[in-house]
């Protein structure tokens, strides 16, 4: 994490870069005195160092490389044009300057000479805009999509409904899977996003594998993820959606067909109903979020004290409706809005840096008692407002909008984490 | 500094706010007279400055101007317009106190335009031996209000009328309109930027031709009404008592039928499904593709459109049922779970509407998801299972 | 205002032992006399002169300008570094949000209007803007509505939802405080304003040029204003609808982004961008309009292609309005309404680059003196180019959807604007001063003042390029290294504000040494950079009445063709008068009779009514109808009000001692 670029590290990613630096390093000729250059040096070098996870220049997929291949004969373009006229107006700086020449003729211009000039960009762009439209237009196209993903934002998470249509069952999505925070596709496979908001306007992103879709409340927007290899890509929402809009992110996680298959199945497992007079400290977990938690944060197959399955009224509670889904928690590894870890650093580093045949069986993996984040886990339970700003101030209706801090005790917070650590 | 004329308004004033103190003071506020009196202090108030800001009478002993145009020198009034059309007003009135109360208040209305036309041009005529002066000093004191009210009300009503034409004209008629009106106002820029300027009255002629023009078409047009795909689309259907038991599930009926719901922009990018009714049974296209059950997600406001290809005229409704909270005597939810049932409005074959609605509990709520469904009232086998996941 | 004692037919007046030959009726006035030549404060306070309004409108907006910097300084201080302290998330909604506010309605929009209030009427030789009042009008309801929406600093908070403002998160549910009802009213209010100028100036341009100059021989600088003029008052309306619609939906219970009512938020969007991208050029336009006058006068050349750079101004304004949704490539519009819209984006890079070839052509084969304007002008045009090459990058649809709502936008947008806007502001600055203050801008200073801005804006905005395609969104109130490895080019752009600052700084320094020193160096004669256009054909600053005789147009450059002739037999250019020479002769015809419009309080009056409306609509509806009575006063007194006091209202003539005397009849 060392502030300075690694400079040694520029080799083999630097023909991925050049085009973009010609145009993101066009300065004025002023900028050619030494200190000026230098900076557009170092500049050149450390945008092509760093792996950054949401380089928009390193597409890992087949909808992002379709954008990539355009952009970067545009931004080459766009370098070459820019040079020119530097170099156009540094001539003339340097030529026509006043060494006590004559007045020169008041000459107001050469029409030929601007109807040619005038055509010559047309020119170029229109040879773009080809290229442009039918990237925009196969862009578009969803019907090869094998896979539906309802998703949905809200102040400040995202939520993921894999519904069991006809399609989906093929996946062996037999009821209707809800994760939140980590979007989990199969790799290899156009996966159709149907994206809307329940309050305000999100943008769902994840520059790997394809560009920005907005959500919107009320509308249902088509967006397709396609990712070449297993992997682990990172995003964020993309449209200013209010005061923790900074807090909110989202992963999207590539698995081979087995791993996919084997999530799937995980996922459509219930809770166990623990008995009432079940004394372990599970069991007396299950029972302290039952009564803190479950007025927001469904957790499928528990149950009331008289049997009946809890149903969690997340819409007398949160402006939005909606409260993250818990019956899984353990098998993802951020939480409050992806933007905590719920692994610890050790695990985490292990998770994002592994080779793409390694990211499934370490991330079906879940959390396991050794990797758990228990400190951020625990900070959370007991002030969320403070570790991502949240409007807990009520409606009329008495609604928030997030979480707000619920006032428990060391004993229950150690009961609840305790409790967590078993949805898988 | 107090022009001698606004003495005695400013008296009038002061004697109001006297009476209105002395009158709440011993009737103890009462409503009647607090009103009367407070509403003659604004009003004598008003005047007091109107006088003071115009200086009415306010004559100096030096000033030579005010001689010459004393009453003495005046002409005799001329013309006015103002009596016959007080009188038309009053007309108007009695016409509408035993027909139409619209036409009283239009009564009112030109009966007190005649009168503060009359009173000024009776003022004004008064104000000096000068015809032209006095036209001037009555336009001085008028001008800023006719003006403004004039102009919009001539824009107002064409408008209003550019509306009904648009209203009016389909999707042929309107792109034809817009280019013989974009072709004309080419012409005319041509004929402008050629140097041949019109004279003021071939443009005033051109502008009076047009705003009667769009007048003309906009009367005729609301004469016709809209256009029948805005007018009819989404008719609402008297009750038969069959319906009326079956639509009481749905609450209150919307007096008001979407129009052209299935082509407005936002319905087009909205729609969570689509279910058409046929053949009796109900057919759903999610995004182009078919489904054998309505999936949406909890707590979303979602748009399904419903399309009755069904059995001949019969109108029929797309209603969707599923479970919420409760709610209490004051209008708290509460936890118990009631049934809810939401619907369209009653429409024939081969017309559309969309339902827009949201589920906040999940299908698992109802044991077997039962309770959550989308059908069409009165068609028994016109039912699907919506699936509303936790 | 008096009524009935005007005096008609003229009446012998009694010549009595000692009696005024002028009756002075100053005294004789009730309560609503109209302010006769007023000194002091006053005389700033109700004049109607296009050239104190337009100062004013600059001092003003550089305040805002100020303030602006100050909350970008407070946002690049928080993001200095990851996961930053200096603000809170809500604060720093709030600053970003008045940021570009500030920045776009309350400094660039009227700081365009003083150089337009000023020297458009000079440009094209006329006394004074058409409707004097109405100017007067425009600049106190702008700075009325700009101190309104900065009220909500100090009433619970300002707005915090961008100053794209999008719905539904601008509804009362999702920004409960008072800020986002601030800004919608303020900006309601700076809206009137703008359109009250922009009807006024387009009358200006064209009823009031001098005698002789057709369209084509309008300097190329009001062209460009009048092309914004009409821009504005074709997208006033539209934000006008958006902001009313939000106003009604925050306020009275309005549902127009009510999705549970069946709206669809994109409306505001497209409201908003429809009045927005237009906005973008009534920004930019005027600051062409200063290059282009800059460039030929330090190049000793006349505009090249004048004809052609007008037209692509004029042609920019009309495309202007088919690219609104380049900003919602992203918001789900359909493949075809996106690809018509990146189409016309492209499109319109066309004019643009015509008027970054002519002005390249301009310098080309000229006789170039490197004064700070003309280096400001210089650094427009690369600035501009990098901004406007990097727009064409998004213009590509598909690429923008990796980029839109990133800092590489971010980047893009303040080369644009800061870069080409306001390094054209600069030069206006410069260029103008002398002929405003009659002092000259010292030119080492300024130097210093356009280098330290040069770095300061290449440091501060170009890293936010690679910032952006790192993938660092916008808005963030903090960014986190592990995900986006930014924090070296944060740091880097954060450091450049010191530069800014510093540039600011020098340029502050630069007015007060200039206007203390009484160093000769700070002197300026009647045409320091032998100008070419009609403003320098006066003396500096301008008489109140500007010319003393209105001069016919011949030529284009009208005033350098007057100073300079072409030797037919040799092609050589001489000179054949100095300023003062053409300045002399212009006395020696001065014109009598000069009537100037006489100052008011109405245009006061009616502007101070709007903010009490907005306060109303805010706190307690019953101010609605005072301010509504107070604006409907002020309009009845205004319209009773001759422009021109009559004679007898002025002191009897004195001899004309300055410039700020009015002039009389003689």
């Amino acid at each position: 994490m060392s502030p300075l670029p690694d400079m040694n590290h520029e080799d083999h990613t630097m023909n991925d870069h050049e085009e973009a630096s010609v145009s993101r390093n066009v300065r004025p000729w002023r900028r050619a005195v030494k200190a000026a250059g230098l900076l557009a040096g170092v500049a050149f070098l450390a945008s092509c160092a760093r792996n950054s996870p949401q380089d928009t220049w390193k597409p890992k997929g087949e909808n992002a490389q379709k954008i990539d291949d355009l952009q970067r004969p545009v931004f080459l373009v766009a370098g070459i044009v820019g040079l020119i006229v530097v170099i156009a107006v540094s001539y003339a700086i340097f030529r026509f300057r006043d060494r006590g020449q004559a007045i020169p003729k008041q000459t107001h211009g050469k029409p030929a000479l601007e109807i040619v000039l005038t055509i010559i960009p047309f020119v170029i762009l229109a040879t773009i805009g080809v290229f442009t439209a039918r990237s925009i237009i196969d862009l578009a196209d969803t019907d090869g999509c094998e896979m539906t993903v309802n998703v949905t934002g809200q102040q400040w998470w995202w939520e993921y409904d894999y519904p069991a249509t006809p399609a989906n069952q093929k996946w062996g999505i037999e009821k209707p899977i809800v994760t939140s925070g980590e979007l989990v596709i199969p790799v290899g496979t156009c996966v159709l996003l149907r994206q809307t908001s329940r309050d305000v306007i999100h943008s769902y992103w994840i520059p790997a594998l394809n560009g920005k879709k907005d959500a919107v409340p009320g509308r249902v927007h088509e967006n397709k993820l396609h990712a070449d290899e297993p992997g682990y890509y990172s995003g964020q929402c993309t449209e200013f959606c209010g005061l923790s809009h900074a807090n909110m992110r989202q992963w999207a996680i590539a698995l081979s067909a087995e791993d996919f298959a084997k999530w799937v199945e995980d996922q459509q497992r219930d809770v166990v109903a623990y008995a009432e007079d079940d004394t372990s400290p599970e069991a007396e977990g299950y029972r302290a979020f039952r009564q803190n938690c479950s007025r927001c944060h469904q957790v499928n197959g528990m149950k009331n004290a008289d049997g009946t399955p809890t149903i969690a009224a997340p819409e007398n509670n949160i402006v939005a409706g909606a409260a993250p889904n818990l019956t899984h928690i353990m098998s993802r590894s951020r939480f409050a809005g992806a933007t905590y870890q719920l692994l610890n650093d050790k695990c985490n580093e292990r998770l994002i840096k592994a080779a793409s045949d390694q990211v499934g069986a370490i991330y079906l993996e879940g959390v396991d008692p050794d990797c758990l984040n228990r400190k951020d886990l625990e900070q959370w339970l007991r002030n969320s407002p403070e570790m991502k700003p949240m409007y807990v101030k009520p409606d009329e209706q008495g609604r928030l909008r997030g979480m707000p801090n619920l006032g428990l005790s060391e004993d229950q917070i150690d009961s609840i984490v305790t409790y967590l650590q078993t949805l898988k | 500094m107090i022009p001698t004329g606004s003495k005695l308004f400013l008296g009038l004033t002061g004697s109001a706010i006297a009476g209105f103190v002395l009158y709440g003071f011993f009737q103890e506020w009462n409503v009647v007279g607090v009103v009367g009196l407070g509403a003659a202090i604004v009003v004598l108030a008003f005047l007091s400055g109107v006088v003071i800001f115009t200086r009415d009478a306010d004559v100096e002993p030096g000033d030579t101007a005010a001689v010459a145009s004393a009453p003495a020198a005046q002409p005799a009034p001329g013309n006015s317009l103002w009596p016959l059309v007080g009188a038309i007003g009053g007309g108007l009135l009695v016409i509408g106190l035993v027909t139409d109360r619209r036409w009283f208040v239009a009564g009112l209305v030109v009966m007190f335009v005649a009168l503060v036309e009359w009173m000024v041009q009776g003022w004004a005529e008064r104000a000096s031996a000068d015809r032209k002066y006095n036209n001037d000093v009555r336009g001085f004191l008028l001008h800023p209000l006719e003006m403004p009210i004039l102009s919009s009300v001539g824009l107002g009503a064409i408008i209003f009328a550019f509306s009904r034409i648009m209203l009016r004209s389909d999707h042929t008629v309107g792109p034809t309109i817009f280019i013989a009106l974009a072709a004309l106002i080419t012409f005319f820029g041509f004929v402008f930027a050629a140097k041949r300027r019109p004279g003021k009255a071939v443009t005033a002629g051109i502008c009076v031709v047009g705003a009667v023009g769009i007048l003309a078409g906009g009367i005729w047009s609301a004469a016709a009404g809209e256009r029948p795909e805005l007018a009819e689309e989404g008719h609402i259907f008297r009750d038969t008592p069959e319906e009326k038991s079956e639509r009481s599930k749905c609450g209150e009926e919307v007096t008001e039928a979407d129009k052209k719901a299935s082509g407005s922009l936002a319905l087009k990018s909205a729609l969570s499904a689509e279910v058409t009714l046929r053949n009796g049974v109900l057919e759903i296209v999610e995004f182009g593709r078919p489904a054998d059950k309505v999936h949406i997600a909890r707590g979303n406001t979602v748009t399904v459109l419903f399309r009755n290809e069904g059995d001949g005229e019969e109108p029929r409704r797309l209603a969707a049922q599923f479970l919420a909270n409760g709610v209490d005597e004051n209008g708290k939810p509460t936890t118990d779970l009631q049934q809810v049932t939401v619907c369209t409005n009653a429409i024939e074959g081969g017309k559309v509407q969309a339902l827009i609605f949201s589920v906040p509990k999940p299908s698992t709520a109802a044991p077997e998801g039962k309770g959550f469904k989308i059908f069409v009232p009165g068609v028994e086998t016109a039912e699907v299972p919506l699936e509303v996941p936790a | 205002m008096a009524i009935v004692e005007q005096p008609r037919t003229d009446i012998a007046l009694p010549a009595g032992a000692g009696a005024p030959a002028v009756i002075t009726p100053k005294e004789a006035k009730g309560m609503f006399a109209r302010p006769v030549q007023p000194e002091g404060w006053r005389d700033w306070l109700f004049t109607v002169d296009h050239k104190k309004i337009g100062i004013m409108y600059g001092v003003a907006s550089f305040v805002f300008f100020i303030i602006g910097g100050i909350e970008a300084g407070l946002i690049r201080l928080q993001l200095a570094a990851p996961n930053g302290k200096v603000l809170s998330a809500d604060q720093y909604n709030q600053m970003f949000t008045m940021h570009a506010t500030t920045m776009v309605f309350l400094f660039v929009m009227p700081m365009a209007s003083a150089f337009a209030n000023y020297f458009v009427p000079l440009q094209i030789g006329a006394r004074d803007v058409a409707f004097p009042r109405i100017n007067a009008f425009g600049l106190w309801t702008w700075l009325l509505g700009a101190i309104f929406v900065n009220l909500s600093w100090f009433l619970g908070g300002s707005a915090d939802g961008g100053w794209f403002m999008y719905a539904p998160n601008s509804t009362r549910m999702f920004s409960p405080t008072n800020g986002v009802d601030f800004w919608a009213l303020g900006l309601q209010i700076t809206g009137i304003a703008s359109l009250t100028s922009a009807i006024n100036l387009i009358v200006t341009c064209i009823n009031m040029r001098a005698p002789g100059m057709s369209l084509f021989k309008m300097p190329i600088f009001t062209w460009m204003i009048m092309v914004v003029q009409f821009l504005l008052v074709f997208a006033m309306p539209v934000i006008t609808v958006a902001l009313f619609l939000l106003s009604f939906s925050r306020s009275f219970g309005g549902a127009f982004f009510d999705v549970k009512q069946g709206a669809d938020p994109l409306l505001w969007q497209h409201l908003f961008w429809i009045f927005g991208h237009p906005e973008v050029y009534i920004l930019i336009l005027p600051s062409f309009g200063i290059v282009s006058e800059v460039l030929p006068v330090f190049s000793r050349k006349p505009l090249f292609g004048y004809k052609f750079v007008a037209i692509s101004g004029a042609a920019i304004g009309f495309v202007g309005w088919g690219v609104w949704a380049h900003h919602m490539f992203a918001s789900g519009l359909g493949p075809i309404s996106v690809l018509v819209f990146s189409m016309a984006t492209m499109m319109i890079a066309v004019p643009t680059g015509v008027k970054i070839i002519n002005w390249t052509m301009t310098m080309w084969g000229g006789k170039l003196t490197f004064t700070t304007a003309m280096l400001f002008s210089i650094g427009l045009i690369v600035e501009f180019t990098i901004g406007g090459l990097s727009g064409v990058t998004h213009a590509v649809a598909p690429s923008d959807t990796q980029q839109t709502d990133t800092y590489y936008i971010v980047a893009h947008f303040h080369y644009v604007l800061f870069g080409g806007a306001i390094f054209g502001l600069f030069a206006g600055f410069y260029y103008w001063w002398p002929k405003m203050f009659n002092r000259k801008l010292d030119e080492r200073w300024g130097k210093a003042n356009f280098w330290l801005m040069v770095i300061g804006m290449n440091m501060t905005f170009g890293p936010m390029h690679i910032i952006g395609l790192q993938g660092q969104p916008r808005r963030m109130y903090q960014f986190d290294e592990a995900n986006v490895h930014t924090r070296f080019w944060n740091a880097v752009s954060s450091i450049g504000v010191i530069f800014l600052t510093l540039g600011i700084l020098a340029f502050i320094v630069n007015i007060v040494i200039t206007h203390r020193s009484k160093h000769p160096r700070y002197q300026t004669t009647l045409d320091p950079w032998d100008a070419r256009s009609l403003e320098w054909m006066t003396t500096n600053p301008p008489k109140a009445h500007n010319f003393d005789a209105i001069p016919t147009v011949h030529e284009l450059d009208e005033f350098f063709h007057r100073k300079y002739a072409e030797d037919h037999a040799t092609g050589e250019i001489r000179q054949v008068a100095t300023a003062e020479d053409i300045m002399a002769e212009q006395e020696a015809h001065a014109e009598k009779n000069i009537h100037l419009p006489s100052p008011s309080y109405w245009p006061l009056v009616v502007s101070f009514s709007l903010p009490i409306i907005g306060f109303g609509v805010i706190y307690n509806h019953i101010l609605i109808a005072v301010g509504g009575v107070v604006a409907i006063l002020g309009i009845f007194g205004w319209c009773m009000e001759p422009s021109v006091a009559p004679a007898e209202d002025y002191e009897p003539p004195a001899a004309p001692t300055d410039g700020a005397t009015k002039e009389l009849t003689a």
